[in-house]
């Protein structure tokens, strides 16, 4: 929550200081060349957006969930059991949600007479987290030897993103003969991505002494295994901006601009590839993504896990509990260069 | 009163598939009596099997895959008409200990160790109760048990042997999935009595075998939809071939565990393990009660029993008062001493012959030239280790009853060089060996560094599932349980209420002692829920045989054996299993 709150603040002070800037050198730029009397300008632009596909984003409350259940609670109970006398973990790293993405892309802008333009566009928005998490619980037994569970996932990686063309309409008012302020709304079509990738191995390692392996060195690796599910969707959704922006003429035909403002961009209907690797098998899929639902039941305790998937084999739907949307919506910050034609 | 009508009905549906079956004679007839069955002994090879355990949630299952194994059987035909005669399924437990040195050599097959004298004397002397005179035979070692071994590629490498030794290889499921895959192997190969009626006789750990194997076969389809934590759809698939063959009727349909019992409705269970943490947590109290076990001792001993001193009543037993808790009347390693004799006579090409009744050189598999990938052991120490003290092999006493056996392993660690198996069948490497009667290296991978176990799924045997799933079996095969007095590691008189434990199942768990006409006296009335299942209709009582056995240790069949045979004669009798 703090982190959003920053990162809002983050962006504001970006568009002030560069509404400020534009202003500040349009007022030094006076006696500089009137702009040549061309309709056509082609800008290019980057910039940041926060984003929070909160669907997507549920992998990571997923994966944290059941590593809380299926190792603290699951130690916790046998600790109590006495079937181990105690245990420990030490956490190295996290699990990161998308908070942000990257925004860039072009456009072609036709001035009409008076203040409208008219402009045709691609946007590309790109948004990622990858993180690297070293889980190790180690246990006591209760004839003191130590077994250590580490769990490493490497990488864990949540990314989404995809293009859209866009159509847009501008008004714009000049403030003085270098600067001016626009107001914008552009929409279109969004085919947009997502990927899903956890690579993770897990390693029993007996950390003592222990009977089996007298006269050898600790600590000796009972058990690895390895795990790996990536799941990816593709889907095409409309996208919908506003905004305001800036723009200073810089010299002759090149002007640089700084805008602002809000983007919906939403796809309702995925699907697409996955794969698992577990203990050296190999599954393959193709699906529709959605929400699952799956009520885990162990002698430990019980647990409803909610997690967004494209697989559904045989007998899963059932399951089902919700629709998936990719929404990739949200406020944006983007600077460019324009150049009349 | 509903529900009391429900119970009425239902004992009548089962009174009267007991009166069906005494109309059964032992083979339900599917393959004609043919070629002529007779002793033989081999291995039945397993095929690595990749499997799953899971607890509902798909992507948090585990995909593992078994070693390539060739289990060791011994089968030996019934004295006469074997083809009509029902096949007995003989395994010991640990997990890791070998049938051969245990059921095969202790009074079930045609030659035995003398139980006259201490340690089983210095040679296999006929068996005057075989169990051959019932039916036919089938002794099998467990997974890298006895003469059984597994194969891999990398043998050479320890740190590569020692990845083997665990969940993949060593747990309840696979365990029991390995039997059934070598029991519905060596029936495909003897036609003669693939439909025959089968009866599953386990010691001690072998109680959750045959309650896995049971489960197994009477709710297979089960193990391949998801429904159950293992998952073995190989197995599921092989299973109903079997059932093809012999319940044609049902040809590729979900076989009802009523038309399954028809064949696998039986199963004898000496001194087993069932639920075993809460026959553990039952057990110590009992024997602490006024004239029980503890205050014998302390009678013949002088010392009173202290805890804080003594540890666990057992700990007394076994410390102090120096006993074996498989026979606490007895000294320590009394029944210990008779499995390292079977070890170091099965050690011989001659004994092997004996106790087998078949030519084992004739078993390819048994070669060293055969075995360049087999291996026993992930540490080639694990012979000289065995004659260190137990300090210097990092074992306290304490660890010592669980994790080792002295007396099996000395004696193990002594015959393997003695034998004339390597003169016969080749010098096999450091990490082969032809017979080893408890393979420590599974025991503690079953048991001990088990990566199912610490990851949650229920892989050790002691975890109350297998009572459920034993409860579930209850409710359609017959059931015969040892009481063995005089054991301690399997104490008996902790089964009923450990059952009972089970309150979600049964209403109420009854030990009725007294005669009603039998030598040797003993009933378990298990009273079901309403709906103890979801799956099955109310079931109502179940009464399980539970003879006393006054004098016996943990091996019943060694200590008591004309008994144990007469009371399973005469069970089956009533059972409606014809062995006549």
């Amino acid at each position: 929550m703090k982190t959003k709150t920053r990162l809002h603040r983050n962006l504001l002070g970006l568009l002030l200081a560069a509404a400020l800037s534009a202003i500040s050198a349009a007022a030094a730029g006076r006696d500089v060349d009137p702009a040549p009397p061309s309709r056509w300008q082609f800008e290019l632009y980057g910039g940041a957006a926060l984003l929070n596909p909160a669907d997507f984003n549920r992998f990571v409350a997923y994966d944290d969930r059941v590593q809380e259940f299926f190792y603290d609670a699951y130690l916790t109970y046998m600790a109590g059991e006495g079937e181990i006398s105690r245990w420990e973990a030490q956490r190295d790293g996290e699990r990161r949600k998308i908070r942000y993405g990257w925004p860039f892309g072009l456009r072609i802008k036709y001035r009409f007479r008076g203040a409208f333009s008219a402009s045709l566009g691609l946007k590309f928005l790109w948004g990622g987290r990858t993180s690297d998490i070293n889980v190790s619980y180690t246990q006591t037994m209760p004839w003191s030897d130590l077994f250590t569970e580490t769990n490493d996932v490497s990488p864990y990686t949540l990314s989404a993103g995809g293009w859209a063309p866009l159509a847009g309409f501008h008004y714009a008012r000049p403030i003085s003969d270098k600067l001016s302020l626009e107001i914008s709304l552009a929409g279109g079509p969004l085919f947009a991505r997502c990927r899903y990738l956890s690579e993770a191995t897990y390693r029993l390692t007996i950390q003592e002494n222990v009977n089996p392996l007298q006269g050898t060195n600790a600590p000796y690796v009972a058990f690895t295994y390895k795990g790996l599910l990536e799941e990816k969707g593709s889907g095409t959704g409309l996208a919908v901006e506003a905004g305001v922006r800036f723009d200073w003429r810089v010299r002759g035909r090149w002007g640089m601009f700084a805008e602002g403002g809000y983007a919906s961009q939403k796809v309702k209907n995925l699907s697409g590839p996955g794969r698992e690797l577990q203990g050296g098998e190999s599954v393959e899929w193709d699906g529709r993504w959605a929400i699952r639902s799956e009520d885990v039941s162990t002698y430990w305790g019980a647990v409803r896990l909610e997690f967004p998937t494209n697989y559904w084999p045989a007998g899963s739907e059932d399951r089902r509990t919700g629709d998936f949307r990719l929404d990739l919506s949200g406020f944006q910050v983007r600077f460019g260069v324009a150049f009349r034609l | 009163m509903t529900a009391s009508r429900h119970r009425k009905g239902t004992s009548f549906i089962a009174a009267g598939l007991w009166l069906l079956g005494l109309s059964f004679p032992a083979g339900l007839g599917a393959a004609p009596s043919s070629a002529v069955l007779r002793d033989e002994a081999g291995f039945i090879d397993l095929e690595p099997v990749t499997f799953h355990l899971q607890y509902g949630s798909h992507f948090h299952r585990w995909t593992l895959r078994s070693s390539e194994a060739g289990l060791w059987y011994s089968f030996h035909a019934a004295d006469a008409d074997p083809a009509s005669k029902p096949l007995f399924v003989f395994f010991n437990g640990g997990p890791g200990s070998a049938t051969s040195h245990g059921l095969l050599s202790m009074y079930t097959s045609k030659y035995t160790l003398d139980n006259r004298i201490d340690g089983g004397g210095d040679a296999y002397i006929v068996n005057p109760v075989p169990w051959t005179r019932l039916g036919n035979l089938l002794h099998i070692d467990a997974r890298q048990a006895g003469f059984s071994y597994n194969r891999m590629d990398d043998v050479g490498s320890m740190t590569s042997r020692f990845l083997e030794f665990n969940v993949q290889n060593f747990n309840p499921f696979i365990d029991g999935a390995d039997f059934v895959r070598v029991l519905l192997r060596f029936l495909s190969l003897h036609p003669e009595i693939r439909a025959n009626r089968v009866v599953i006789v386990g010691e001690s750990y072998g109680g959750v075998r045959s309650i896995v194997m049971l489960h197994l076969l009477l709710n297979y389809r089960d193990y391949a939809d998801n429904v159950e934590m293992y998952q073995d759809p190989a197995l599921v698939a092989e299973i109903q071939a079997h059932y093809d063959a012999v319940f044609p009727e049902y040809r590729g349909e979900r076989v009802p565990p009523e038309t399954i019992i028809r064949q696998f409705g039986h199963q004898i269970l000496i001194q087993p393990a069932i639920t075993m943490r809460y026959q553990n947590e039952i057990a110590p109290p009992l024997l602490l009660e006024p004239g029980s076990v503890v205050d014998q001792l302390v009678g013949q001993t002088g010392i009173p029993y202290n805890p804080s001193a003594h540890g666990t009543p057992a700990d007394y037993v076994r410390n102090v008062a120096r006993r074996d808790l498989y026979i606490y009347t007895k000294p320590a390693n009394w029944l210990n001493a008779f499995f390292g004799k079977a070890v170091a006579l099965l050690q011989d090409v001659g004994n092997l012959e004996l106790v087998t009744g078949f030519d084992v050189t004739t078993v390819a598999s048994m070669y060293a030239s055969a075995r360049t990938r087999a291996y026993r052991v992930f540490d080639v120490n694990y012979w000289t280790n065995a004659a260190l003290p137990l300090p210097a092999r990092g074992i306290s006493a304490e660890d010592d009853f669980l994790f080792l056996e002295p007396g099996r392993l000395e004696a193990a660690s002594a015959a393997r060089t003695a034998g004339s198996l390597p003169s016969v069948f080749g010098a096999l490497r450091p990490w082969d060996t032809y017979f080893l009667g408890t393979n420590y290296h599974a025991n503690w991978a079953a048991t001990f560094f088990n990566a199912g176990k610490a990851r949650g799924y229920e892989t050790y045997y002691g975890f109350p599932r297998f009572g459920r799933m034993f409860l579930k079996n209850v409710a359609h095969v017959q059931t015969f349980i040892t009481n063995a007095a005089l054991d301690l590691v399997v104490f008996s008189r902790a089964i009923p209420p450990a059952l009972a434990r089970h309150a979600d199942i049964v209403r109420s768990v009854r030990h009725v002692p007294e005669s009603t006409g039998e030598a040797r006296p003993g009933k378990i009335v298990l009273d079901y829920l309403p709906a103890a299942f979801p799956d099955l209709p109310d079931i109502g009582e179940r009464t399980i045989r539970f003879p006393l056995y006054a004098e016996s240790c943990h091996a019943v069949s060694l200590t008591q054996p004309l008994d144990l045979y007469e009371d399973v004669v005469a069970w089956l009798a009533e059972k409606g299993l014809r062995l006549d």
